[in-house]
């Protein structure tokens, strides 16, 4: 009863702040009139970014602006965590960082992934994580939300619009009044926030600790709003200041989700079809709580290996869980933070029963239930073109999304783009799971090893930065080969869905007709999640055989 | 820092910015496609 009435506490809160964040959105990104307010910030957003700012442009250009964008944000903050020893606000005197670990960091925080193979009170001088990291954390979200605004506006037929402008609003309109409503919330809830360096504590046994501390709040205000999920601190939101109780636990759980919620209802409203966004938001939903429950039965009781052990066998599995938000906690987080992109983790994921474990996974492996903020929505795009074709084909007629024809450039760059992230799931884990890179780094051995390489691969992949843990994967094969899977599973599904948004804006639009598959039904629901369920289980299942279904098959001998 | 990270740093930047490079062939590759 309990673990239903959090369900709802967090589902249900999310989804209701998500309608009016929603129609914000709208207002903030891509407002309907250029009259009084909204006028007069545009032209301070062009003001600022002078030429950058001129017109508006096609899907090509805007592309070549996104990416010179994170080419210069990449460049900048390889820069200060390279030299962070010589730069201030370095009250603890952190030293250099191994090159392979800089490019790793800086390819996870620029991807919006916040993979971490460092413990950042360990590590990071306080500019590093304010002024690269943190820094980060606002625009990569900026950057995904833009990315779907421009896609939004194509599939409408206008021109893709000025990226400068989009991420402006984004970072000024959205992320930080956003974050400026959270962090004072978080802190009235315990959260540490101060520019100061550690303390030293005497314990009761007359021992010393040190005890790291920082701008906590605002860092984790961002790292949740903006799917980010870097922890301030190595242990993430299980460290009793980063997520100090109950409370600061629901606020932040809903915080991870309500953003990727919001731009279901901002893209219907650009495109003018709220009903198909409903359709949209409830097959996110269905799979999301389908997920849920998964976790929540099968994290219900202790691990199969523990049977036989004189312990309590009716409160769950409490591994690698904190007690002060009790068994049901971790795996709704788990669930919540691999459906969005976030990956911050409030509960070892490691410890998660087998197949618990892997409902993390297959939310990674979908990456479109939410998923991160705006991309998440792009990922669905993906898969309603292939539910589209998959639909016109079955009936004889040629596939049509929101009035305009569906052909073969548009599918192959969609498929291209799902076959992208698949591959470096499965062609990363097969690598390292074969090789020493890989098995070396390994603490466990068989089918949960071979879980660790492939947990760690799909976090990378989805860009989520949550680890199963339990691997060594500060190396300098692991931080490269997840840096250059991070880079490119980040903005190939961003620059092929503008694309086939750009080459659908060029289309006549056609009128709806009886032959027309009709967006906004329940049968188009039932024909995505289908299409979701069959390319997601033909793709993964066999890897998941091999890594969770196997583990739990050992504990049924 | 001694010389060699300085080194080492460099050609992690330069992998870096030769995957971006990598993406805006994409881009101009998917024009045609």
């Amino acid at each position: 009863m309990d673990a239903i009435l959090l369900i709802l506490l967090i589902v249900g809160g999310a989804t209701g702040l998500s309608w009016p964040l929603g129609r914000h959105l709208r207002q903030a990104m891509d407002p309907v009139s250029l009259d009084g307010a909204a006028g007069r910030v545009d032209r301070w957003f062009r003001a600022f970014g002078g030429p950058l700012t001129r017109g508006d442009h096609g899907w090509k250009r805007y592309c070549f602006d996104l990416l010179t964008f994170n080419v210069v944000m990449f460049a900048i903050s390889f820069v200060i965590l390279a030299t962070q020893q010589w730069l201030p606000l370095n009250p603890d005197g952190k030293g250099e960082l191994e090159g392979s670990l800089i490019f790793n960091t800086v390819a996870s925080f620029t991807s919006n992934t916040n993979l971490q193979h460092y413990s950042g009170e360990a590590s990071m001088s306080h500019l590093s994580q304010v002024c690269s990291l943190m820094w980060l954390q606002f625009v990569s979200p900026a950057v995904g939300l833009a990315a779907l605004v421009a896609m939004a506006r194509g599939l409408a037929g206008r021109a893709m619009g000025n990226f400068f402008v989009d991420v402006q609003r984004a970072t000024f309109l959205v992320m930080l009044p956003a974050c400026v409503v959270l962090a004072p919330v978080l802190v009235l809830l315990g959260t540490p926030m101060t520019l100061a360096g550690s303390v030293t504590a005497t314990t009761l046994e007359g021992a010393e600790q040190v005890i790291a501390r920082g701008p906590v709040a605002a860092f984790l205000a961002v790292k949740q709003l903006g799917t980010n999920g870097g922890g301030f601190f190595g242990p993430n939101s299980t460290h009793p200041f980063e997520n100090p109780n109950f409370w600061t636990n629901v606020v932040s759980a809903i915080a991870i989700v309500v953003l990727p919620m919001s731009c279901v209802w901002m893209f219907g409203r650009i495109v003018g079809r709220m009903r198909h966004a409903a359709v949209v938001f409830a097959v996110m939903t269905a799979l999301l709580l389908v997920k849920v429950g998964c976790a929540m039965a099968w994290e219900a009781a202790p691990t199969p290996a523990f049977a036989s052990l004189p312990i309590l066998h009716d409160t769950g599995n409490l591994e690698g869980k904190e007690l002060r938000f009790g068994a049901a906690a971790g795996p709704l987080w788990a669930v919540l933070t691999t459906c969005t992109s976030n990956g911050s983790v409030n509960c070892m994921h490691d410890s998660l029963n087998p197949l618990t474990g892997m409902v993390p996974m297959v939310g990674m492996w979908l990456n479109a239930t939410f998923g991160g903020v705006g991309v998440g929505l792009i990922n669905m795009f993906l898969y309603i073109v292939l539910a589209v074709f998959l639909a016109g084909m079955m009936v004889g007629r040629t596939p049509e999304y929101l009035n305009r024809r569906v052909e073969v450039r548009e599918v192959k760059l969609a498929v291209l783009a799902v076959f992208a992230h698949a591959l470096f799931v499965l062609g990363g884990t097969a690598l390292f799971a074969a090789t020493p890179w890989g098995q070396s780094t390994l603490n466990n051995p068989g089918a949960h090893g071979f879980s660790e390489i492939l947990y760690e691969f799909s976090s990378s992949s989805a860009n989520n930065g949550s680890g199963f843990e339990g691997l060594g994967d500060n190396t300098v094969p692991w931080n490269v080969a997840t840096g250059l899977v991070m880079l490119l599973a980040r903005f190939i599904p961003i620059l092929l869905p503008l694309a086939i948004a750009g080459s659908m804006s060029q289309k006549r639009s056609t009128a709806q007709s009886a032959g027309t598959l009709a967006i906004d039904t329940t049968t188009f629901g039932v024909m995505l999640l289908a299409t979701i369920l069959f390319l997601g289980a033909l793709t993964f299942f066999p890897a998941a055989v091999l890594g969770p279904v196997a583990e739990h098959l050992q504990f049924m001998k | 820092m001694t010389e060699t990270p300085v080194l080492m740093n460099l050609t992690y930047l330069l992998l870096g910015l030769l995957v971006f490079g990598l993406l805006y062939l994409l881009v101009a590759a998917a024009e045609r496609w």
